[in-house]
């Protein structure tokens, strides 16, 4: 048996991947459940083969056969000269993020997840593997300082 | 652990298609009609009453009520079988929700069938095999399976939704659950064997069959979780639903399920699969959906006049128990019979006959006593007229007086008439 347990802050946090208003990565489904369902189901031994890394955390990659999302998140060089110009900062839980308005969604089939030695979801996101966000604004975090939110025009 | 070989029926009822053979044979369907040779074969095992009461066979003429019966079934191609089975669970204590996918659990859905009664009573069946899979995960399963869980995943939903299209396409649904008409849960026909090196690790297997039967987590029976069964109704369920005429196997026989379980390596499965199931919990399924059915339609005040007939019919053809020349079959079905509570159901039917007919005896009363008060009406007059010497062609106001009271009596017990009728 696959047990996988979600608590209620990390259902909380996972609606932001599904409100259209938010800034970040945006799944296509309507639910995380739908999304963590079909990950287990088309990828049935990663999960049985999930062990943690060095840090006790447990990540997966897994590359869908067909989009689940908009990773929503470029790197600078991939902006042209005008748009890297109207990069501009917003705040995302108290902390700054360059953000860019964009109708240029990025589809992504990739997701990611995050989960604890016990088997608990941390998160869940679609697109590359990012770090997390820095916890206050004086925290180094060179990914993004050179990453862009993209919010849908 | 794992069984070695398991499978299941979940079986429910099915508002009956109004289609003939050729378009059962378009969308797919199977007529299922019993050679000769083999319905022989069982009529030399049971009452050839009971086998036609059924099945269909070739050539065999049945009585006109048992002219419905008919069996299809749709077999599903091997590479469709498996469907992987997930779903969510709260954590009682907070509102952490637990994703679970059952990958020791082997689900093959072999085939779909339908059954069609007199009386236009339809079953339908979904037989899948299970084999090789943990007994905790098959619980699990089964506990989600037959009630069409809303917990179910949408992964599961859609491969089930995919499979169980061609009952949809007869019953008029989309979803799976449309399929429970009646209640919140299919019935479970189930055959379990374990391999008999696991026998030891068995500590208690009325417990653990009791386990199978409700679905339930295994090992919760003698465990302190909120779910366990109070002693009391273990017990009892224990001494009065299980059945074992052999050592090799027993069975538990409860509202919602029939379970066989095994730990014997010779266990023949054969026999429960092929005859026990089709030829005695399917007459216990349908006798159970006739009484259901009929009881429900009395309770909400809706009218049935051709109940005594049905009943009568009934008595005829299905309500009892003898129905082998073999010892076993009968306490099976006896088992079944009471684990389902048939007994009860039937005697709520009886009381519907003797209510009616109580209602038919006060209306030949009153109807006896309309006719009498019209002769009291006329001996009162006679004697009136007699009484005063008066001519019978005359006296017209006592003649009225008379008729005005006949009348009213008249009035009054039609009134007493309608309102007992109302009731």
């Amino acid at each position: 048996m696959i047990k996988i347990s979600v608590s209620e802050e990390v259902q909380d946090h996972l609606k932001s991947h599904f409100q259209k208003g938010t800034i970040g990565s945006k799944f296509i489904k309507d639910s995380w459940e739908e999304v963590l369902f079909d990950a287990m189901h088309l990828f049935i031994d990663k999960f049985r083969q999930m062990s943690p890394d060095q840090d006790g955390r447990i990540r997966l990659s897994l590359c869908f056969p067909y989009t689940i999302g908009y990773s929503n998140v470029v790197s600078m060089e991939q902006l042209t000269k005008e748009e890297r110009e109207s990069v501009r900062l917003e705040d995302r839980n108290d902390i700054s993020v360059k953000v860019i308005d964009s109708n240029h969604l990025i589809p992504t089939a990739e997701l990611q997840l995050v989960l604890s030695k016990d088997i608990h979801l941390i998160t869940m996101f679609p697109g590359e593997l990012a770090p997390p966000l820095p916890l206050s604004k004086t925290e180094p975090s060179p990914y993004w300082d050179n990453h862009v939110f993209i919010k849908p025009i | 652990m794992n069984t070695q070989n398991s499978c299941a029926f979940f079986v429910g009822t099915i508002k009956t298609p109004r289609l003939c053979s050729r378009k059962f044979k378009k969308a797919g369907w199977q007529k299922v009609i019993l050679s000769q040779e083999n319905y022989q074969k069982l009529c030399s095992q049971y009452y050839q009453s009971h086998i036609d009461a059924m099945v269909e066979a070739e050539g065999q003429k049945r009585p006109r009520f048992l002219h419905d019966i008919h069996h299809y079934e749709y077999s599903i191609p091997e590479s469709e079988q498996q469907v992987l089975i997930s779903g969510s669970k709260m954590n009682g204590q907070s509102n952490e929700k637990e994703l679970v996918l059952l990958d020791n659990y082997h689900l093959k859905i072999i085939k779909l069938h339908l059954y069609l009664f007199p009386l236009k009573i339809s079953l339908f069946s979904i037989e899948v095999d299970d084999s090789n899979s943990d007994i905790n995960e098959l619980t699990q399963a089964h506990f989600w399976l037959s009630s069409l869980h809303p917990n179910l995943s949408s992964a599961t939903k859609q491969s089930l939704n995919t499979l169980l299209n061609p009952l949809f396409v007869l019953m008029g649904g989309k979803d799976v659950s449309d399929l429970i008409r009646n209640g919140n849960k299919l019935k479970i026909y189930q055959v379990i064997q374990l391999p008999e090196e696991n026998a030891s690790e068995i500590i208690d297997e009325d417990a653990l069959l009791y386990e199978i039967g409700t679905s339930s987590a295994v090992g919760i029976v003698h465990s302190n979780d909120y779910n366990a069964p109070s002693e009391s109704y273990y017990e009892s369920i224990r001494k009065k639903n299980i059945i074992s005429t052999f050592q090799q196997w027993k069975a538990l026989a409860l509202v919602d399920s029939f379970t066989v379980m095994t730990t014997k390596q010779e266990f023949n499965s054969w026999p429960f699969i092929n005859h026990y199931y089709p030829l005695i919990y399917l007459r216990c399924i349908f006798e159970d959906a006739f009484c259901f059915s009929r009881n429900n339609v009395y309770r909400l005040n809706k009218d049935n006049r051709n109940l005594a007939m049905e009943i009568n019919k009934m008595e005829k053809y299905y309500f009892y128990g003898n129905i082998s020349y073999n010892f076993q079959p009968p306490i099976i079905y006896e088992t079944m019979a009471r684990g389902l509570g048939i007994a009860k159901e039937r005697r709520e039917l009886s009381s519907q006959i003797k209510e009616k007919e109580e209602k038919n005896s006060t209306l030949v009363l009153a109807t006896v006593s309309v006719f009498a008060a019209f002769s009291i009406a006329f001996d009162l007059y006679s004697i009136l007229i007699a009484a005063q010497g008066v001519p019978k062609d005359s006296v017209p106001i006592q003649a009225q007086v008379i008729l005005v009271v006949a009348v009213w009596a008249i009035i009054f017990l039609l009134i007493v008439i309608i309102s007992r009728k109302r009731i």
